[in-house]
């Protein structure tokens, strides 16, 4: 999880950026707070909040409050809890409505009961019913306890995240050959990522709106590591152009960050599925990768393992069959645009197009003159 | 011999070996080409790729202040912003621009509901195909329709493709992530549209160099009657009940002693973020700010409100209303109690669809909304306009007001503005209504 920037809690010097960890002196709050979401399952979230709030005067500063609030709601499930669905009733009430010139107490009571004897429900239920869908009408339906020492690490971790997905760059040392953190680290855009021997160093160039899941990605992996540094410089706040020094280390924060090993474990289960299926006849690596959550080398080594024959283009994995059948397939295109090919490609189950005509020695294009999008031949045959 | 390249969002300036360069500002393009022009220096034009068009004549026809914006847009340099009230038909005028300049052109959007309306309007205007991009699409044409996230998005790939930028809604550009549009597409010619540019020195000067000044401005007033309704407005300042006028002091008094005993003055927007910013560090200060939300609370959202809106709904039972507040508890409240069709943020697109749709056709004739219906969804006419509640904004003032005037032969729009009485919203409802 991760939660959103204002709720950020930063000291920023001339030389330096440290972000505000939740320490042992707030257990108590995250005890009171652990509490208030036991007490309020089974009752709507508008209570729920109205039980934070309360939370918030209680000295803490309210981002804290918020924050760590913020984790907990990851850690539960919401969900509506209507008789009926609610959009349905309220066309049928809003109509009934709509009937009638105005709608004093009585008329409301009126319209109620008609369209709930009409539905064959109580009028309370209909009542109860009519916005069952909005967020704040949404029933606390379970929560995942957690100890309050458990909290403030996850608190702290969501920190840290979403301060570093502020980095203009970042240069980790860690112990150990870690091709999932490498993975992780690529995963931040076009970084300019250099392995060397005692780390890697990256520019993060996706928007730091994207990033925030990422760099959690890559901070859990990183925790993994027997020993860690991490130096980002920051610029953070965005206004601000000048960047700032962050550091974290296994000695200082080991102890005060810890990953939601849950959604890691969620996410296995999710995709375990996945990785006993068969591969396909087609495989992009980039995208099977990052969605299996592997290396590109991992993956390569998978499909190796399912001993099945795949010959290797640039960026894209093919049967010999699959291969032959594409090859000829768009050598008959006669439309050189580039909605032919991607309607060719998608027909034959290729749901991302471009980086397969890329393999197989073509190159997209467009014509200055029209506008339109053409494709063109770069070599007779990919070397294979 | 100087050349001039597209590269990446910015504009090379750099001499024919390629040994030196200058890199500018893609936004850039039009001044050096003009410096160039001025100069005797020789030059080769590489940047701009934007392909030849011949767009045949819309079948819109222009009404006279819509020919004279295009006019006075053309005198300064086809670059500029053209200010009209909501229902004026900012778009047609748009339309009209584009045929008379005749070149690639990208319509810049801020929801991916009005990249629907240009797109069916440009289709409907010149029988071609329209490009998109955002919200699913991807197509390039000559003519394409954008959302301002999908064009910053996409600078560096297509930001040499077009000369004529149209900015809708421009009052939303000189946000950061927005401006990286009007930086980085070289486009010489530039057009904004918004129904009232505000008075936030900042935001008019950022506007005059992202896409030129004020080239035609006409207000509500100079257009009502002739090619908008006529209209009226009444404010009713409507009393609290004596529990809420008794909480609302309290709240207020806790403020305003804050703010007294720190020596604080709260005379500007920027005043009021500072002590906003305060509220973060210092308990007293989030206190006291807690406290006066509390009392606005009470004053946008009274339960006396409530009651005047009854009575008004009861006395033009078949005037087409829609009604504005401020926070989404009150739509819902009001909603549940008045049984009104509700469109907020968290409506879904079929449910607000099928509720406009209604609203059109006679099905519904109440809507009850907050600042989501202020713009960018096309609301179908209404006659009668009730702002429960607002915020000082008088873009927000105008943008509502427009939502009655479209033209209809016999129509006398009215709109009602409740407010507090002996509350601060009534120097909220000042404000708004004195742009």
């Amino acid at each position: 999880m991760i939660f959103p920037p204002e709720l950020i809690r930063v000291r920023r010097t001339k030389t330096a950026l440290t972000p505000i960890f939740a320490d042992d002196e707030k257990v108590s709050l995250a005890k009171t707070l652990i509490a208030v979401y036991k007490e309020n399952i089974n009752r709507k979230r508008a209570k729920l909040n109205e039980a934070l709030a309360e939370c918030e005067e209680l000295g803490y500063d309210f981002k804290l409050v918020r924050g760590l609030s913020a984790v907990l709601d990851s850690h539960s499930i919401f969900g509506a809890r209507s008789f009926l669905p609610p959009v349905k009733v309220r066309t049928l009430l809003f109509e009934e409505a709509t009937r009638r010139p105005s709608i004093t107490e009585m008329d409301r009571s009126e319209i109620i009961a008609k369209v709930a004897e009409g539905l064959g429900v109580a009028s309370s239920d209909l009542e109860e019913s009519l916005y069952a869908d909005l967020l704040d009408e949404q029933h606390l339906i379970d929560f995942r306890e957690l100890a309050p020492d458990e909290l403030l690490q996850l608190y702290n971790f969501a920190l840290a995240s979403v301060v570093l997905a502020y980095s203009v760059h970042i240069s980790i040392n860690y112990s150990g050959k870690n091709e999932r953190l490498e993975k992780a680290a690529s995963a931040l855009g076009e970084s300019d990522i250099r392995v060397g021997s005692i780390g890697l160093t990256l520019k993060p160039s996706k928007q730091v709106g994207i990033r925030g899941g990422k760099v959690e990605a890559l901070l859990a992996r990183l925790l993994e590591s027997k020993e860690w540094r991490l130096r980002a410089d920051v610029a953070y706040p965005p206004r601000h152009r000048e960047t700032r020094p962050l550091e974290l280390n296994r000695n200082s924060h080991g102890g005060v960050l810890r990953a939601d090993k849950f959604e890691e474990e969620t996410i296995i289960e999710i995709k375990s599925p996945v990785r006993k299926s068969s591969y396909g006849d087609l495989i992009i690596i980039d995208d099977v990768a990052n969605r299996l959550g592997l290396t590109d080398r991992e993956l390569i080594r998978r499909v190796e393992a399912e001993k099945r024959k795949y010959v290797r283009l640039p960026g894209v994995l093919v049967t010999p069959e699959k291969l032959e059948q594409l090859r000829s397939g768009l050598e008959e295109l006669k439309e050189s645009d580039l909605a032919s090919y991607k309607t060719y490609l998608k027909g034959q189950a290729c749901k991302n197009p471009i980086p397969v005509l890329e393999a197989l020695g073509y190159f997209v294009e467009v014509d200055p003159e029209t506008g339109r999008t053409k494709v063109k031949r770069l070599r007779r045959r990919a070397s294979s | 011999m100087i050349r001039l390249r597209f590269d990446r969002g910015t504009l090379l300036v750099e001499n024919d070996q390629g040994t030196a360069s200058t890199r500018r500002q893609a936004n850039d393009y039009a001044k050096v080409l003009s410096e160039l022009k001025a100069s005797s220096l020789e030059y080769r034009d590489e940047a701009l790729k934007a392909p030849p068009v011949n767009l045949p004549s819309s079948r819109f026809e222009a009404r006279d202040y819509q020919s004279e914006a295009v006019a006075s847009w053309e005198r300064s340099g086809f670059r500029g912003i053209v200010v009209l009230p909501t229902g004026a038909g900012k778009t047609i005028m748009a339309i009209k621009a584009m045929e008379r300049l005749q070149v690639a052109t990208i319509v810049v959007v801020p929801t991916i509901v009005l990249l629907e309306q240009w797109r069916n309007t440009l289709k409907d205007a010149f029988s071609l195909d329209i490009g998109a991009i955002g919200g699913g699409s991807n197509e390039l044409r000559s003519i394409t329709v954008s959302t301002y996230d999908s064009a910053a998005l996409r600078v560096r790939e297509i930001g040499d493709r077009f000369s004529l930028i149209v900015f809708d809604e421009v009052h939303h550009l000189p946000a950061p992530s927005n401006s990286r549009i009007a930086l980085g597409y070289l486009a010489p010619y530039r057009l904004g549209l918004t129904a009232t540019i505000g008075r936030n020195e900042e935001v008019i000067s950022s506007l005059k160099d992202l896409v030129g000044s004020v080239v035609y401005e006409k207000a509500v007033e100079e257009l009502a009657g002739r090619h908008l309704s006529d209209y009226t407005v009444k404010t009713v300042n409507v009393p609290l009940s004596p529990e809420e006028k008794l909480e609302y002091d309290r709240q207020f008094a806790i403020y305003k002693g804050f703010l007294q005993r720190r020596g604080i003055r709260i005379r500007s927007a920027r005043d009021y973020l500072l002590f906003v910013k305060r509220s973060g560090v210092d308990p007293e200060a989030r206190r006291a700010l807690m406290a006066r939300n509390a009392a606005m609370d009470i004053a946008l959202n009274s339960m006396s409100k409530e009651e005047y809106l009854r009575g008004l709904l009861s006395a033009n039972p078949s005037e087409k209303t829609l009604i504005f507040t401020r926070h989404n508890k009150l739509v819902y409240r009001i909603s549940r109690s008045l049984l009104l069709p509700a469109i907020t943020h968290q409506t879904m697109r079929e449910e607000r669809e099928v509720i406009l749709d209604r609203f059109r056709r006679g099905v519904y004739r109440r809507i009850i909304t907050s600042q989501v219906l202020d713009e960018g969804i096309d609301v179908p006419d209404a006659s009668v306009a009730v702002i429960l509640s607002g915020t000082g904004s008088s873009r927000e003032f105008i943008q509502r007001l427009g939502r009655v005037l479209r033209k209809k032969e016999g129509k006398q729009a009215t709109l009602y503005e409740l407010v507090s009485l002996g509350t601060a919203e009534m120097r909220l409802s000042k404000r708004r209504k004195e742009a």
